[in-house]
């Protein structure tokens, strides 16, 4: 209990010291410049080593409809924290698409396996804690480079306590078939980017970061706000 | 290839001089759904495995008839339930009376400027205006519970009806309908009197705010014991807000059997629906009370959530019946539906 509340109390001096005005222009978005190459070449190391030859081998034994399944089905339940996050953000016409998607791929498309709901026409959204409160007027803070998590800032480093909460996997009661569940999204999210990787060329840090934090900035505004320039790409 | 465009152009050959004789629409609506019932007709505990089930399938024939005077013309319709999913499921439950099809409409009449009259099975202005609003599932009102419809009774499509349709009015526009039905004998319980009831009703339409009235009494038999009635009474109004639609009801209904109070019943009924593109999600709730039969309170709710593809459509809906319903369980159903 009192770690709890401690908890709140970090969480809660965090998203005060969020809320003030952000006094840095860009060139400021990463003052923990050290601290983040250091996790990020620990992450890179644990990935080169571990979890891009795992996602490789995955790749290249799966067959790629089975692999699509896998895909779809965790998009599927990723849907269940979009629904709630669009309904936290107010946007109710983007949640009825959410539902809807959730409820037609869990019945019609046998589980998620099957995304029937994308050619049907019901749009895919994609919400989640940091970007709700981004929504909300929360500022990034800085950004963030999370062992094992990856690219991140203070916020939506927050955000993914609540994210996890939230997620369906975790309401599991078997351990094992949560754990399996946990490694396969894993390695499936990581299989989705081996393509997108080869686009990265200099330094690898740099390109990351600022891939992520446009991304991010994109992704609170739903890709339409005065904040996005697609020149800066 | 060429052989169906042989067939494509032997058939144009064939259907061009009939649609130059009638002007008739064939219209339909398919709808099959994979169906899960729990505590089935009331009974709990009961719960019925999963089935392919025919949620109100129906084809028509409907259109105009030249009179041969300036303004008004014929009209007829026909409409009947089609048995998708089942083979024999209307009519009589045993024996060469078993059907793949179940009576809805079968009318004729006439229409102009002044108005519309209808004689034949038709729908009662009751059904239409009171209990159609708030009747936002795909599947048959009756098969979520047909006690939340005190009109299905002699108030829905009913045998032997005469109505008169008003044109609008600035908005307004009054139907009065009569029942006029004869049997064998003036004593075999059915339908006897000259006129065996009527149903009166008004409807107002204003920008996007709907409100109706209805009010109708059907009487069978004249036994000496008494009659048989029943009575039944309705408002309803309808909201549109753009993507939002709110849908009310109130119904009260006294019956009557041998000249004894049976039943005084009443339901409440609150129904909303909200459409993003073709998207569609909505919900109902309804009350149900009888104050004859020891005081009786139950209440039923249910979700859906609808997709349109063109013209057709697919959907999931469920729908919750009090526990203590004698007459109805839970039911979801998961429905694809096609409309021609």
């Amino acid at each position: 209990m009192k770690a709890k509340l401690r908890s709140l109390l970090v969480a809660g001096a965090v998203s005060v010291m969020l809320t003030q005005p952000a006094v840095a222009a860009d060139v400021d978005v990463d003052p923990w410049e050290g601290f983040n190459r250091a996790m990020f070449s620990f992450n890179d190391g644990l990935d080169t080593y571990a979890l891009k030859p795992v996602s490789q081998g995955y790749k290249a034994v799966m067959p790629d409809i089975a692999e699509t399944g896998v895909n779809n089905f965790f998009e599927n339940l990723a849907d269940v924290g979009t629904l709630l996050n669009n309904l936290l953000q107010g946007k109710f016409s983007n949640a009825t698409e959410d539902f809807a998607r959730i409820a037609f791929n869990s019945t019609f498309g046998l589980a998620g396996l099957i995304d029937v709901a994308t050619p049907m026409g019901i749009e895919k959204h994609d919400e989640d804690f940091g970007q709700t409160f981004g929504y909300w007027g929360v500022d990034s803070g800085p950004y963030l480079v999370l062992p094992f998590f990856g690219p991140a800032t203070v916020r939506d480093g927050i955000g993914m306590v609540p994210d996890f909460l939230v997620d369906p996997v975790r309401q599991l009661d078997d351990n094992g078939a949560r754990n399996a569940l946990y490694v396969t999204r894993i390695i499936d999210g990581r299989a989705q980017l081996l393509e997108a990787e080869k686009l990265i060329s200099g330094d690898k840090y740099t390109f990351i970061r600022d891939a992520y934090l446009q991304k991010r900035a994109f992704s609170i505004v739903d890709g339409d706000g005065e904040n996005y320039d697609e020149s800066n790409f | 290839m060429k052989k169906s465009l042989i067939a494509l152009a032997v058939a144009g050959a064939m259907t061009a001089p009939m649609i130059a004789q009638a002007d008739a629409t064939l219209y339909g609506s398919f709808r099959i759904g994979l169906q899960q019932e729990s505590d089935v007709n009331g009974v709990d505990g009961t719960d019925r495995e999963l089935d392919v089930a025919d949620q109100s399938s129906r084809v028509g024939i409907k259109g105009d008839v030249d009179l041969g005077l300036d303004g008004t013309k014929g009209l007829f319709h026909w409409e009947a339930n089609v048995s998708t999913a089942d083979s024999n499921s209307y009519g009589a439950t045993t024996g060469s009376g078993k059907s793949m099809f179940g009576e809805r409409l079968a009318y004729i009449g006439a229409k102009g400027d002044w108005g519309k009259a209808l004689i034949g099975r038709q729908y009662h202005p009751h059904y239409l205006l009171i209990q159609a609003p708030t009747n936002v599932f795909n599947p048959s009102s009756g098969d979520y519970g047909e006690r939340f419809n005190l009109g299905n009774t002699y108030h829905k499509r009913t045998d032997n009806s005469i109505a008169y349709y008003s044109p609008s009015m600035n908005g307004f526009t009054f139907i009065a309908g009569a029942v006029v039905g004869s049997s064998g004998d003036d004593s075999d319980n059915a339908f006897d009197e000259t006129v065996d009831g009527y149903n009166i009703a008004g409807v107002y339409t204003a920008n996007n705010f709907t409100v109706a009235a209805s009010y109708g009494d059907v009487e069978s038999s004249d036994a000496p014991a008494g009659d048989d009635s029943k009575e039944v009474w309705g408002l309803s109004a309808k909201y549109t807000m753009d993507a939002l639609e709110l849908m009310a009801k109130y119904e009260e209904a006294d019956t009557e059997v041998a000249g004894a109070n049976t039943a005084e019943e009443s339901v409440w009924e609150l129904a909303a629906r909200y459409t993003v593109g073709d998207t569609s999600f909505y919900g109902r709730y309804s009350d149900y009370e009888d104050d004859v039969a020891g005081g009786l309170d139950l209440d039923q709710f249910g979700l859906g959530i609808q997709q349109k593809l063109g013209n057709g459509r697919v959907f999931l809906e469920h729908v919750n019946n009090d526990g203590d319903d004698t007459q109805a369980g839970d039911r979801t159903v998961a429905g694809y539906r096609l409309d021609f």
